[in-house]
């Protein structure tokens, strides 16, 4: 027994022994990279690259629609109701919504890896130092979009150009939304240097120096610097790489992307990267969550037999073009169909619905839609390029050229609709072209960012929102159907609060007016 | 045996010669013989009357031979007959004299007619030897074994008597005895020893009877589990509560954390709810220590475990629960929550005894909400849609017919409590072997317990062996090992969450749950809990752990023990996830409503750990010197892994399996880590005359968690306990037999963060693509922290202990401090940086706290016996360092406040007049006569976060547990009450919503406030509208609560029945878990945990059970 106690004993204590050493508290992680062993390759500067692209996303279209007076948010909790009936706040727990936070926290992202990629691809060597450079075109491009975003929507915000690895480095106060338009256009200008017109079939969907040119407009354009902007513009549609697609109804369908017309968009792809535009703008009859819908302003503002209003909206009566056998879209209240109007919040509010990127081949899988979501096209550049020429010097031919151009397009055959424009006045023809820009971009997001570029959200984001007309069964009256009511507070609505909670942890930070 | 002993029998010169006849071996024989009461009439006719105070033994001895025809035999070199000695009896029996004269020696002794025979060696061959060569008639003989039931050791010295006789023998050093009596009928032997039940077991003819004696609990002698040791319950100086095993196995609950509800004082378990085969409970030893993981280490027989759930109740001997710094602190960087020892039955010797044990059992939920009728309901909508300028949604025709609920099918009135919730039946079956001899012992234990979820298409099963064998490979070794298998799968449906929504937040009362047709009414979200419930697919976990534990102790010298325990865990999970493809059509038109899609989900993960241990134990006793040392070290290692893959568009519902998935869109992924924890740790106990005690701890901890030259901490404890009732001056008092007080201060640690937080690492994965094709990304997600270390607990305890009336009345008070510093805190940051906030240590958190347990046990008559236990403690809690406020919701963390404080406005009432309204300050645009009026507390005419205060916590205090118990004869009863003295609750979602989100409406929303109905319970109702639903301190409720927790009665037949139907043992049983609840909340169970009702809820059981011993 004896032996077997001096074995036992013997080989436990040399396990502890062997086991003692203090190499057993090293551990390394085996299913991520420790950041000692990265930025050294080359691949490395294209994946930190790579992942910059997801924060494309900030810009919602949907749902910056639905805070223009072209649609309403159709369930009172999602982010965009607050902020389209102006009782927006800054912190999420008051019912403001949670976007000002998210779209804080999402873009700051975007910056930080935008960053990380500026000044951590300085460490590469590459053997092709126009990849390098290219790179570093598309973080640069990146950083602008992102803090034109922030601009626009917040004002003056706190500004970085290096990644932060201390916490202390971000007590920093706002820098003014000028100052930091100035930084942009100095990256977009590196930018445009660095970046190629187009890509390989691979790589299509990268920034390419015409993105970052347009961008340079849209840039100038809010700051009324109208000159750089129409200049900015022009170097768009001089670098003779882009022209109008010819049919408007087919320019948001799967066969037609990655076409002429598109400068900036976000890639998608069959199930590994996919959207819900379908289940968030179509009917409740074709599985839809009608969370966006057009406001009876938006159908108004088409000219007679605009084939864009049927190219861009459902009216009530019409055949769902998404489901066969010619179903009847039915949202008359009292109806009892299942679109009928606000029976459900998954039912559409106005009576009507959207119709670009809701697309017949995603009516069996709604949540997952993969048509790329476009941010700059352009018809958006030639209008901006008609809008600053006829700031600078009256509606100029040329400025004419570009919005009958836009006109043409949409014409499309028909001689009889939308005439080309001529003869009018500096205020008619900007008059005209915000009017052609409500009605070729609607639902895509911009129209928000043009009234508050324009200052007239305080007249258009006011009052009454309507949908679509009916015969009440009751009284066998017409009546219009009733949204909400709108408010907009010009000494505090152009501009999104601050996060509450980053005013809390950075004491440099103000608050913007009146929240 | 002995050569060389004196022989003294004294004087009696008849009974010399007949002595001096006997063979000089018999004779020799024959003084070893010992404690027998012959039944002969000499002895139990002659009286003796002694009284002689501080006289020798010697003395007494004469003293009897004088008053007597008895003499006395014995080796002088056993007996001390020098002995001082008091007594005082008149006209006695000598068998209950010499009771007074040998009690507590370890002299034997007997009683043949006129001789008394003295020794302290075993008697019996002896005896019979004599009884042959007395010549006395042919007897029965009756021999066997006692061994203690617990720990199966054997038993020196039991008291073993013929009842209705004063014939009866002691067991000799190896718990063994033999007893010969005259044939009587119906013998039956009475077993008892000092600490222990006393037993009687008829004999029947048999002649070997083994007996295991269960151990009477009595407070002082008392051996409580402490980390790696016992501790005799008087010797303690820490805080530790020990919970008999017994009281938890009778309670048929599915979690042994249930049953430990308001066991102990100082430890608060809250039953948040949770499906059959989950573990859903908080368990909180003295409060809200930090921000993160605030559960105790979990021990189970020394090896670590992440919960509870895999040990069945009726394995446990007993739970220890180290609740302050002195007592956990051996646990160094893992104790600054409390540590829980759990441990597991071990076998006996003296025979095999087979236990086979079940109970069947109804759930039920512990409340139902009261929801409104139907046509209530529709009249509520309409009202609120008024309310918001809209028009009204059901007309008047639809809600007279849903009133008439003539047309179930058109005009529903559904009941979805009803539908979703199911009375559901729970059993379990067990069976234990247990027993062995000295050098092999073993405990089995097989269990199944089936349990089918209250909410429907829920359910578990759980298989559990534990096998505990112990081997004695010489005097010196032993070797042992456990084993320990627990299987648990569970099925729910895919869809679970969405249930609980789908019942409270999308269909209303007036959707049909099903048609006679099979088909499903949608509601106006397009959802139906029923469908969800029957169509959505199934998710089934599955686990399996194994704990394999061999360990060796050998005593070097006497009083020195080495111990080595080498434990590996192994824990595999799998889980499947199958959503099936189905399509809802509208029942009228067949119209395609909504479609899922099928997917799969498989999972698999395994965790791996092992723990390697060596133990140095040594104690020595000199004079009033005690001394106890310890000195460990322990190396644990972690290892995790997992592969997740996922496909979708299955072939067929029917066929399950990832093949058959589209592999277009295919992914999958898989992760890994480990970690590893060195310590060494040591524990010095030193006591003095049995007053004063002194104990002190210590551990130092390597972590891999933290970075190089940050790893190791230390962790020391000391405490002081002093026996006042041990001292001169209190030791006259006979009714106080214990007081003692006792102090402690200790360090503790907490390292539970996520793994490899000192490095900074890039995440890929951040994917996006170009032109149709997939491409990586890799980006820093979170900030690291280099200088990341422990959280440190510093907790100081003062105590105390009465026994009084020999332990009927127990008393244990407590009050305690504790502090933690650097807790480990995502503490938020500036969003501008881009990354998640990096873990620190930044917070400080103080708990300051009461417990006080008591106890009365007593008998009345020989028939009856009770007890009455009640324990209740307290804990404050404050945060002493936070930082920003950090604002969730309705929740805050607020530095100066309490931890899970509620946040919020403060309600002043309805509005009633839309002047009220002008004049107050800002609410909202919609405000108006019939909303919740929140107090302006800055005075700035405007309701903003300003106006927001702390509104109380959800920590529960005052939590107490009342214990009553009665046997009377062979019925056994119990009950046993738990509640919490004050504690709050926060209702949000369809439980404050109700109609304006065409939700779950209950009943109190009728009383809501309207132009005619001013004195209302309930804001006005306002379709689709949130002004009313926020954070406010109107939605918090009282949950404090008494809940008559367990009633269990039952019966034992009786010995003599028992043993004509041939088995040892038989117990039946009914049993109520839950009964019944005193409550102010409303609606939920008051243990409910905040905010929306998503989880599963909490149940009563009614069950019946059996314990048969063979």
């Amino acid at each position: 027994m004896n032996k077997i106690f001096k074995i036992l004993g013997i080989t436990f204590i040399l396990t502890i022994c062997v086991n003692c050493s203090e190499d057993f508290l090293k551990t390394e992680p085996t299913d991520r990279i420790a950041e000692d062993y990265f930025w050294t390759q080359e691949k490395d500067g294209i994946l930190a690259t790579n992942a910059c692209y997801p924060s494309l996303g900030v810009f919602r279209i949907f749902a910056f629609e639905a805070c223009s007076d072209n649609a309403v948010a159709n369930k009172t909790w999602t982010d965009a109701y607050p902020i389209g009936n102006g009782s927006i706040t800054s912190s999420p727990t008051e019912g403001g919504g949670y976007w000002p936070t998210d779209l804080w926290r999402e873009a700051y992202q975007g910056i930080g890896r935008a960053n990380a990629v500026i000044e951590g691809i300085e460490n590469i060597t590459y053997t092709d130092e126009s990849l390098k450079n290219r790179l570093k075109g598309e973080a640069l491009f990146m950083r602008s979009y992102l803090y034109n975003i922030l601009i626009n929507l917040y004002g003056d915000v706190p500004y970085f150009d290096k990644p932060i690895a201390l916490i202390e480095d971000s007590q920093v106060p706002r820098t003014s939304k000028d100052e930091i338009a100035t930084n942009i256009v100095k990256d977009l200008d590196m930018a445009i240097n660095y970046l190629p017109l187009n890509y390989d079939k691979t790589n299509v969907g990268r920034i390419t120096k015409g993105a970052a040119l347009a961008l340079k407009a849209r840039v100038y354009l809010w700051q009324n610097k109208y000159q750089e902007a129409r200049d900015a513009a022009k170097a768009v549609i001089d670098l003779g790489v882009y022209q109008l697609y010819p049919n408007y109804s087919e320019l948001f369908t799967y066969n037609t992307e990655n076409n002429v017309e598109i400068i900036l968009d976000q890639q998608y792809m069959p199930t590994l990267r996919v959207h819900g535009s379908f289940s968030d703008l179509a009917p409740r009859s074709c599985q839809g969550n009608s969370n966006y819908v057009p406001t009876r302003k938006l159908v108004d503002a088409y000219e007679s037999n605009d084939p864009r209003l049927n190219a861009t909206i459902l009216l009530p009566l019409e055949v769902n073009p998404w489901l066969d056998g010619n179903i009847i879209f039915d949202p008359t209240p009292g109806s009892g169909s299942v679109d009928e109007v606000s029976i459900s919040y998954l039912a559409t509010a106005t009576g009507y619905h959207f119709k670009k990127y809701v697309l017949k081949e995603d009516v069996q899988y709604p949540s997952r839609c993969n048509i790329n979501l476009v941010y700059i096209r352009y018809a958006d550049v030639l209008l901006m390029f008609a809008e600053s020429e006829n700031e600078i010097s009256g509606p100029t031919n040329e400025a004419y050229a570009a919005i009958n151009q836009v006109r043409a397009r949409a014409r499309g055959s028909s001689s009889s609709i939308l005439p080309d424009l001529n003869g009018l006045t500096k205020e008619g023809f900007r008059e005209a072209v915000r009017k052609e820009r409500n009605v070729e971009l609607a639902e895509e997001g911009l129209k928000y960012f043009d009234l508050l570029r324009w200052k007239t959200a305080e007249t258009a984001l006011v009052g009454k929102v309507y949908g679509m007309d009916y015969i009440d069964i009751s009284t066998g009256q017409p009546k219009t159907v009733e949204v909400e009511n709108r408010a907009f507070n010009t000494g505090r609505n152009y501009f999104w609060p601050i996060p509450e909670s980053e005013i809390r942890l950075n004491t440099n930070l103000t608050q913007n007016p009146l929240f | 045996m002995k050569k060389n002993y004196y022989l003294r029998v004294r004087s009696h010169p008849a009974l010399k010669k007949l002595f001096m006849k006997l063979k000089l071996a018999v004779l020799i024989v024959m003084v070893s013989v010992s404690s027998v009461f012959a039944t002969h009439s000499y002895s139990q006719a002659a009286k003796v009357s002694l009284r002689m105070e501080n006289t020798t033994l010697d003395k007494v001895m004469d003293e009897i031979e004088r008053q007597s025809e008895f003499y006395f035999i014995f080796n002088q070199k056993q007996i001390d007959v020098s002995r001082i000695v008091n007594i005082d009896v008149e006209n006695r029996l000598i068998s209950d004299i010499l009771v007074e004269l040998f009690n507590k020696t370890n002299v034997n002794y007997a009683v043949l007619d006129r001789k008394i025979l003295l020794s302290t060696d075993s008697l019996e061959d002896d005896l019979r030897n004599f009884q042959s060569a007395s010549g006395l008639q042919q007897q029965t003989t009756v021999s066997g074994k006692i061994t203690d039931g617990s720990t199966g050791e054997s038993m020196p010295g039991v008291n073993i008597l013929l009842k209705g006789t004063t014939l009866g023998v002691i067991t000799d050093g190896d718990g063994n005895y033999s007893l010969s009596f005259s044939p009587t009928s119906n013998p039956i032997l009475v077993f008892s020893f000092i600490g222990y039940v006393t037993q009687e077991i008829p004999l029947n003819g048999r002649t070997t009877l083994n007996v295991n004696l269960a151990a009477e609990v009595t407070g002082l002698e008392e051996v409580v589990v402490i980390g790696y040791g016992t501790q005799k319950k008087v010797n303690l100086t820490g805080s530790v509560d020990a919970v008999d095993g017994a009281k938890l196995s009778e309670r048929p609950v599915a979690n042994v954390s249930l049953a430990l509800q308001g066991m102990s004082s100082g430890t608060t378990v809250i039953n948040r709810g949770g499906a059959p085969g989950t573990d859903n409970t908080n368990i909180r030893i003295r409060g809200y220590g930090t921000f993160g993981n605030k559960d105790p280490l979990i021990l189970v027989d020394g090896v670590t475990v992440s919960n509870m759930s895999n040990i069945d109740a009726q394995d446990i001997a007993n739970i220890s629960i180290l609740k302050d710094a002195a007592s956990s602190a051996i646990y160094g960087s893992r104790a600054a929550n409390g540590v829980i020892l759990i441990t597991t039955k071990r076998g006996g010797s003296g025979g095999i005894k087979v236990t086979y044990s079940n109970y069947f059992g109804i759930q039920s939920l512990t409340r139902v909400p009261e929801v409104v009728k139907a046509d209530d309901y529709m009249m509520l909508v309409n009202e609120s849609c008024i309310n918001a300028n809209r028009q009204p949604k059901y007309t008047q025709e639809a809600i007279d017919k849903t009133m008439a609920g003539t047309e179930p099918y058109k005009y529903p009135n559904t009941d979805w409590w009803g539908i979703m919730y199911r009375d559901a039946l729970q059993q379990k079956h067990s069976i234990n072997i247990n027993g062995g001899t000295d050098k092999f012992k073993t405990n089995v234990t097989f269990n199944y317990l089936n349990q089918e979820g209250v909410l429907i298409k829920t359910g578990s099963n759980q298989y559990r062996l534990r096998l505990n064998n112990d081997i004695k490979l010489s005097e010196k070794l032993n070797f042992g090992t456990d084993i320990s298998i627990a299987s648990n799968s569970r099925w729910e449906p895919a869809r679970i969450s969405d249930i609980y929504w789908n019942m409270l937040h999308d269909v209303p009362a007036t959707i049909v749950a099903k048609y006679p047709d099979g088909t499903y009414q949608l509601g106006p979200t397009n959802q139906n809990p029923l469908a969800t419930a029957e169509q959505s697919g199934y998710n089934k976990p599955m686990s399996i752990q194994g704990i394999l534990s061999s360990f060796f102790t050998y005593e070097i010298i006497k009083g020195l023990k080495f111990t080595g325990r080498y434990s590996i865990k192994e824990d595999l999970g799998e889980t499947k996830t199958y959503y099936n493809n189905y399509e809802f059509r509208d029942h009228e038109t067949q119209n395609l409503i909504k479609t899922y899609t099928s997917s799969l989900n498989d999972s698999r993960n395994r965790n791996h750990y092992t723990d390697l241990q060596g133990l140095l134990d040594y104690d020595k006793t000199f004079s009033n010197h005690y001394f106890h040392f310890l000195i460990g070290y322990s190396h644990e290692y972690n290892y995790y892994n997992s592969v997740t893959a996922r496909r979708q568009d299955f072939y067929s519902n029917a066929l399950q399996e990832l093949n058959l998935g589209s592999t277009t869109g295919q992914t999958n992924s898989g992760i890994s880590n480990e970690w590893s924890l060195l310590s060494y740790f040591g524990r010095i106990n030193y006591t003095f005359s049995n007053k004063y005690l002194l104990e002190a701890n210590f551990r130092y901890d390597g972590s891999s968690r933290f970075a190089e030259g940050r790893r190791w901490g230390f962790f020391p404890s000391f405490s002081l306990g002093w026996r006042l009732s041990e001292e001169g001056f209190l030791k006259d008092i006979a009714w106080l037999n214990n007081l003692k007080l006792r102090l402690s201060w200790g360090q503790l640690g907490n390292q539970d963060i996520g793994l490899y937080q000192y490095i900074q690492t890039i995440s890929l994965g951040q994917s996006y693509s170009f032109g149709g094709a997939l491409v990586d990304g890799a980006a820093k997600t979170s900030l690291a922290n280099l200088n990341i270390s422990w959280e440190k607990t510093t907790s100081s305890n003062i105590g105390i202990d009465i026994g009084i009336l020999k332990d009927k009345l127990t008393i244990i008070a407590d009050y305690f401090i504790r502090n933690t510093n650097d807790i480990l805190l995502a503490r938020d940051i500036p969003m501008t940086i881009g990354l998640n906030a990096p873990t620190q240590n930044v917070g400080a958190v103080k708990n300051t706290g009461w417990e006080l347990a008591t106890r009365y046990q007593d008998n009345i008559g020989k028939d009856i016996s009770f007890r009455i236990g009640f324990n209740i403690s307290d804990v404050k809690n404050k945060i002493i360092k936070y930082g920003n406020p950090s604002v969730s919701g309705w929740n805050v963390t607020m530095e100066g406040e309490s931890m899970d404080s509620f946040y919020g406005w403060i309600n002043e009432g309805f509005f009633q007049t839309t002047e009220e309204v002008a004049a107050h300050a800002f609410q909202h645009t919609i405000t108006a006569p019939g909303d919740i009026m929140y107090k302006d507390l800055n005075n700035d005419k405007i309701i903003n976060d300003l106006d927001k205060r702390v509104l109380g916590s959800s920590i529960p205090r005052y939590s107490y547990g009342i214990d009553l118990g009665v046997n009377y004869k062979n019925f056994d009863l119990s009950l046993f009450f738990n509640g919490v003295g004050k504690c709050n609750g926060y209702q949000y979602g369809a439980l404050i919503e109700g109609p304006i989100w065409d939700g779950f409406t209950t009943k109190e929303m009728l009383d809501r406030w309207t132009p005619e109905n001013t004195d209302a319970t309930w804001p006005r109702l306002v379709y689709q509208t949130v002004h009313n639903q926020q954070a406010s301190d109107f939605w918090i409720q009282n949950t404090s609560f008494l809940r008559f927790k367990n009633f269990q009665l039952g019966y034992t037949i009786p010995m003599a029945l028992a043993d004509r139907i041939k088995i040892k043992n038989l117990r039946a049983y009914v049993n109520g878990e839950n009964l019944f609840t005193f409550t102010k909340a409303k609606n939920l169970d008051p243990e409910f945990p905040s905010g929306r009702v998503n989880y599963f809820p909490q149940t009563k059981i009614y069950s019946i059970g059996l314990d048969i011993t063979f």
